[in-house]
C-alpha cells in the first residue's frame, strides 16, 4: 500500500530533521563516548538518553533527556503528601474560602512549599484565594515585541506559541519601555504571569494608586489542589471580568505547569501572596519536596 | 526548556518560517523537539571538544544539575576563548541549514 502524507511539507521536514538529529547525536557519541560512559556509571543516565540516536529517532514529545531523567527519578511522595493535606482542607466546591479555611491552607502551603505564603499582606488581600483559572495569551513585553520572540527554543514555540499574544497591553502597560532594556527578569515575569481581579479586592476603589502599586508584579504561589502542581508567579495583569465565570487567568506557561494546558484550559487553583520583600524567590514551577531554594528548572 | 546558552541563539526567524508551513500542534512539537535537540547536541559537541577530560566531567555534572545555570557559561568562559562567539557561529550555521530545509519543505505543497 502506498502511503500518502496528509501534510507533505511536514513529512519532508520530519525525515530531513530526523536524519540531521541522528547525524548530530552520532557525532556527539563518537567524540565523547568515554565521558558519557564514565558519567553514566556515576548515575547520569539522562545524558546517555539524551544522546541515544535510536531513542531520538522515534522522538518522544520531550526530547530533553536531562529533564526526563529528573522527572523519572523525582520523589513523588512529598507531592502526594501535599495533595492529601490539601484534600482535607480545600472545599470540593470552588467557592470563597472562610477566614479559618484560608488560614489553615496558608499554613499548609507555607510548610509544604517552604515559602512565606500569605492571604493578606499590609492589610491588602484579594477578593478570594481559591477560584477557577483560565488560560490567557502572551503579553507584549516591549514595543515591537512579537509572539515568536517569546520562545527560547522551537519547542517553546510549539508548546506556547499557539496561544497567541493579547491585542492590548497588560494592566501595567509594557513590561519595559524598550527591547534594549529588556532583561531576563522581565522575560520570566511575562512567562509566569497571572491576571487577578485586583479591581474586586476589598478597598480597591478607595485606594486605586496604592493597590495598583501593591499588585504590580506581586509574587503569588499558584497551586492545583488536585495534583499539587505549583508555580511561583507574578501579577502581570488585571482580570478576568466577573461575567466570564473565571476568577483569574494564567499565561500559557503557567497553565502548562499547573496542569491545565489541555482540554478546557481551566480548573480550580489556590492563589496566595508570597511575602518576599528582598525578591529572593525565583519564578517558575516549584516542587513541594524542595522549596524555593531548589526550584524545579524548566 | 531553555539552556544556559539560549540567550545566544535567536530562534524567532526560524519559528516564523515554520509558522508559514501551517503545521498542526503535534507536528510543531515534533519538529520543535527535533530542532532543539539537534541544536543542543551540536552545541554540546562543540563545547566538550574544547575541554579537557576533567573539565568535561565537571561541566556535564553541572549541566545535569541545572541546564540553565549561568555559572555554566562562566565556567566555559574561563576555559575556552571566545566561547560565546563559537556557540553563536555553530548555531548560525545550523540554523541556516534548517532554514534551507524549511524552504524545500514549502516546495512540497
Amino acid at each position: 500500500m502506498k502511503f500518502t502524507s496528509h501534510h507533505p511539507p511536514y513529512e519532508y521536514l520530519r525525515k530531513k530533521w530526523i536524519a540531521r538529529h541522528r547525524q548530530a547525536s552520532e557525532s556527539f557519541l563518537d567524540s565523547h563516548s568515554d565521558t558519557i560512559k564514565h558519567l553514566t556509571l556515576g548515575g547520569l543516565g539522562g545524558l546517555l538518553m539524551l544522546s541515544n540516536p535510536a531513542a531520538m529517532a522515534s522522538l518522544p514529545q520531550n526530547t530533553n533527556g536531562l529533564l526526563a531523567d529528573r522527572s523519572a527519578n523525582r520523589d513523588q511522595e512529598p507531592q502526594l503528601r501535599t495533595v492529601k493535606h490539601l484534600q482535607e482542607s480545600v472545599p470540593t466546591e470552588v467557592r470563597k474560602l472562610t477566614i479559618e479555611e484560608e488560614k489553615e491552607i496558608e499554613e499548609i502551603l507555607s510548610q509544604q512549599y517552604n515559602l512565606p505564603v500569605k492571604a493578606e499582606i499590609d492589610g491588602i488581600k484579594l477578593n478570594r484565594s481559591y477560584g477557577l483559572i483560565g488560560g490567557e495569551q502572551h503579553l507584549y513585553r516591549y514595543p515591537g515585541d512579537t509572539v515568536f520572540k517569546h520562545a527560547d527554543t522551537t519547542s517553546d514555540w510549539a508548546m506556547y506559541g499557539g496561544s497567541g499574544i493579547a491585542p492590548g497591553l497588560g494592566a501595567w502597560g509594557y513590561f519595559v519601555p524598550s527591547e534594549a532594556q529588556f532583561s531576563n527578569k522581565d522575560k520570566l515575569r511575562e512567562r509566569y504571569y497571572i491576571a487577578v481581579q485586583t479591581f474586586l479586592a476589598p478597598g480597591f476603589a478607595e485606594n486605586v494608586g496604592k493597590y495598583r502599586d501593591f499588585f504590580k508584579f506581586r509574587k503569588m504561589l499558584l497551586v492545583n489542589p488536585k495534583t499539587g502542581q505549583a508555580v511561583v508567579t507574578v501579577v502581570g495583569d488585571a482580570g478576568p471580568a466577573e461575567w466570564t465565570g473565571k476568577h483569574l487567568g494564567g499565561s500559557p506557561e503557567v497553565m502548562h505547569f499547573v496542569g491545565y494546558a489541555k482540554g478546557p484550559r481551566k480548573g480550580p487553583v489556590l492563589y496566595f501572596f508570597i511575602d518576599d520583600p528582598k525578591d529572593e524567590v525565583p519564578l517558575g514551577p516549584i516542587d513541594p519536596a524542595q522549596g524555593y531554594a531548589n526550584l524545579v528548572k524548566i | 526548556m531553555s539552556y544556559f546558552y539560549s540567550y545566544l541563539i535567536q530562534i524567532d526567524d526560524l519559528v516564523t518560517a515554520m509558522e508559514e508551513l501551517e503545521l498542526e500542534d503535534h507536528h510543531k512539537q515534533h519538529l520543535g523537539a527535533l530542532a532543539d535537540s539537534t541544536v543542543h547536541h551540536t552545541i554540546l559537541d562543540l563545547i566538550l571538544s574544547k575541554l579537557s577530560p576533567t573539565e568535561k566531567t565537571t561541566f556535564v555534572k553541572m549541566l545535569h544539575k541545572n541546564p540553565q545555570d549561568p555559572k555554566l557559561m562562566e565556567f566555559l568562559k574561563e576555559r575556552i576563548d571566545g566561547v560565546e562567539d563559537e556557540i553563536q557561529k555553530a548555531a548560525k550555521k545550523l540554523k541556516s541549514e534548517l532554514h534551507e530545509d524549511i524552504k524545500e519543505a514549502k516546495k512540497q505543497r
